[in-house]
């Protein structure tokens, strides 16, 4: 389907809902037909179907809610209701459900339910549900703006119209796991940009901003993610580096006090003693399969070269010969790249 | 992970006497669930985190404090899971080995004896790899399940159209920096490697290098010997419905007609099968066709209003063993397809697609089989 049909296709019922719209104010008792095609995750913002009680949304029940229902609501979401972020969770959890069982009454529905759940909240979780509806079209309306900007232009810009939204403090609880994550990565560019800092000190610098992020949960957090708060810090540029300039000893020793620094028990750190040992092994096996090759790729060519090729991978890789084979043809020479330490 | 007030400990008291209706946990899995992510971010993918919520919370992060928030309620206090990290933009070749060195590590903090593997898009194929490496390694499979969602095992007509630079496409790289952002020109990412996998077919027999998925799946098969169960989740969703940046892929590059059946890429679009003449269908997912992304068992995710939701095999259309010959009707069925775009399963927001549910059922479909 060509672009200006798509926009014929798309644009022709758009056109025809908008004069309806226009034409007709819409009414409880008689709300528009539902799209076409609705996506089961896209919150709609059906004002039609809004409720307008004395203008404070109340909805007029006409059933009582299901007391199991409400049981279960409460259940689930009850112990933490106070906090934006769930109240957030429970309404997309109940968008989703009205959606699919009342497309046309879902709001209406959707606070019934809440009133009757979670009645001394009510008032703020309506105000989060209108809030949450404005910033999913915002965000939607401004995807290509955000697009288009720098990483820390777009984080600035969705922060400010998510403070606009929910104000400052429901912005911090409602995106708090995002925050953190946020903070860890600038951390990361912070240690990797510290100069004529030792390892040891870079490491003391991560782990300590680490504490500061996560505060009492911080050994919760790296009992949880010990490897990967590990293998971020080995995978900066600065890291590699200053370990790569090392002896051999002297590497030994850092990627010990590295892991140690980490919390890494006895067992774990006998584990990685001995995955080193192996990959030192493997890459200087691979060395030598890297001389040999390089000398047959000197000395043969065609058929002959493929045969010499097959039989020195066979020796070098056994089992594995298929693999690296399959990966040279691809392009990819794994012992031609680099060594990162702690990691490969 | 945030621990609310004490203030709500009478509450809490009140919801403790309502505990009966609470839905339960999944259970534990016996090993720890590796999650691989596709192309591009690690943890950041146009300022959203991959493997989070809408809101920045992993999905493999149990609540395991006293009223903690920040957390999957949905999943085993125990859980243990573990985000993989491998380069952004380049092949499966590497980015599979990648994995495996990352997966690897993993084993030696841990200390567990086996993973099972999630991943999405590029990161279900890098998984194949990784599973076989590990074996390799090790003599014995290192992967209990091996579960792909979205994934492109035979390929996706996007890639080759950008590679082709299609109308509406300058260049690879500013093509996928409209997708990506500049994330692309991050050092070690090969662009057009990244895409030449995602192609059925060896892109060019002309660049030195053999590439594509039909290759790969030869050398990376569904086989017991590397991964004790393989599962896939298949998305799609009608094109007027996807997310406005997958959208946009379809609108200015190319709308997949991905629910097809054909022996290999008889209709040369860059993915295994044909189309059925209907572009604007619910046969993708914005990136990737229905037929391309059945592998093993294909799996039936199941929403269950306020209690667990479940993933289960649907044996309907069977098994898929040969990645590069499946069935006509493992190529066209429609049956367990989720109706969610490429990025709804990740966190890529704001939508309302429960990813605590989603991957709660995951770690339950996971613990029953590992």
């Amino acid at each position: 389907m060509t672009t200006q049909n798509k926009l014929l296709a798309f644009g022709a019922p758009l056109l025809v809902v908008l004069l309806y719209l226009g034409l007709h104010q819409p009414k409880i008792e008689e709300p528009p037909a539902p799209p076409k095609n609705l996506p089961e995750t896209t919150v709609i913002a059906n004002t039609a179907t809004k409720p307008s009680v004395s203008g404070s949304g109340i909805a007029s029940p006409t059933t009582p809610v299901d007391p199991i229902f409400i049981e279960q609501l409460r259940s689930r979401y009850g112990s933490k209701i106070s906090n934006p972020y769930v109240q957030v969770k429970l309404l997309e959890a109940l968008i989703r459900h009205y959606q699919k069982t009342d497309f046309l009454h879902w709001r209406q529905e959707l606070l019934r339910a809440v009133r009757a759940a979670f009645p001394a909240h009510y008032d703020e979780i309506e105000k989060n549900l209108d809030r949450r509806i404005e910033y999913e079209r915002w965000m939607k309306e401004n995807r290509p703006n955000l697009e288009a900007m720098d990483p820390e232009a777009r984080r600035a810009a969705i922060r400010e119209e998510r403070e606009k939204l929910f104000g400052k403090e429901a912005t911090d609880e409602i995106w708090a796991a995002e925050n953190k994550n946020q903070a860890v990565n600038d951390t990361l560019k912070e240690v990797d940009a510290l100069e004529g800092k030792s390892i040891g000190e870079k490491v003391s610098t991560y782990t300590e901003r680490l504490e500061e992020i996560y505060e009492e949960n911080y050994d919760n957090y790296l009992e949880q993610h010990r490897h990967e708060v590990l293998n971020r810090f080995l995978s900066l540029d600065s890291v590699q580096a200053d370990l790569t300039a090392m002896s051999a000893k002297e590497r030994t020793g850092a990627l010990l006090d590295i892991r140690k620094g980490m919390g890494l028990d006895d067992a774990a750190l006998k584990r990685w003693d001995t995955l080193d040992q192996t990959r030192d092994a493997r890459w200087e096996q691979g060395k030598k399969y890297m001389a040999e090759r390089a000398a047959l790729t000197s000395s043969y060519s065609g058929s002959e070269l493929e045969e010499k090729l097959a039989e020195l991978r066979q020796r070098y890789f056994g089992p594995d010969a298929e693999v690296i084979a399959a990966e040279e043809v691809s392009g990819l020479f794994r012992f031609g790249g680099p060594r990162k330490w702690g990691q490969n | 992970m945030r621990a609310l007030p004490i203030a709500f400990l009478a509450s809490f008291t009140l919801i403790a006497a309502n505990a009966s209706v609470a839905s339960a946990a999944a259970p534990k899995t016996t090993y720890p669930v590796v999650f691989a992510h596709g192309m591009a971010g690690f943890d950041d993918i146009l300022g959203y985190d991959y493997w989070g919520d809408d809101y920045g919370t992993f999905v493999g992060d149990p609540c395991n404090e006293f009223l903690e928030v920040y957390c999957n309620d949905d999943i085993d206090s125990n859980q243990k899971a573990y985000i993989a990290q491998v380069q952004a933009f380049q092949s499966s070749e590497v980015r599979g080995l990648d994995l495996a060195n990352d997966i690897e590590g993993f084993l030696a903090t841990s200390g567990a004896t086996m993973v099972n593997l999630v991943g999405h898009s590029q990161g279900g194929l890098d998984a194949r790899k990784a599973a076989r490496v590990l074996h390799g390694r090790y003599g014995t499979a290192k992967v209990r399940v091996l579960i792909s969602v979205s994934s492109p095992h035979r390929g996706s007509p996007v890639a080759k159209y950008v590679l082709d630079l299609g109308p509406g496409v300058t260049s690879v790289a500013s093509a996928l920096t409209n997708f990506f952002g500049n994330t692309v020109y991050q050092s070690g990412n090969d662009t057009v490697a990244s895409l030449k996998q995602l192609v059925y077919k060896d892109y060019s027999s002309s660049d030195g290098v053999t590439t594509g998925m039909q290759a790969f799946n030869t050398l990376y098969p569904v086989d017991a010997k590397y991964a004790f169960r393989y599962g896939s989740l298949i998305t799609a969703q009608n094109g007027t419905s996807v997310n406005p940046a997958l959208y946009l892929v379809s609108k200015l590059f190319y709308d997949i007609d991905g629910d097809g059946f054909c022996s290999g890429d008889c209709d040369n679009d860059g993915a295994a099968g044909s189309g059925d003449g209907i572009k604007n269908e619910q046969d993708d997912d914005g990136l990737v066709g229905v037929n391309s992304q059945h592998m093993g068992h294909r799996l039936k995710y199941t929403e269950n209003f306020l209690s667990l939701d479940s993933i289960s095999t649907d044996s309907g259309p069977g098994y898929v063993s040969l990645l590069n010959a499946p069935t006509s009707t493992q190529m066209t069925s429609m049956s367990s397809v989720i109706n969610q775009d490429h990025l709804d399963v990740i966190g890529v927001g704001p939508d309302t697609f429960d990813e605590m549910e989603f991957y709660a059922a995951m770690f339950s479909y996971i613990a029953a089989h590992d």
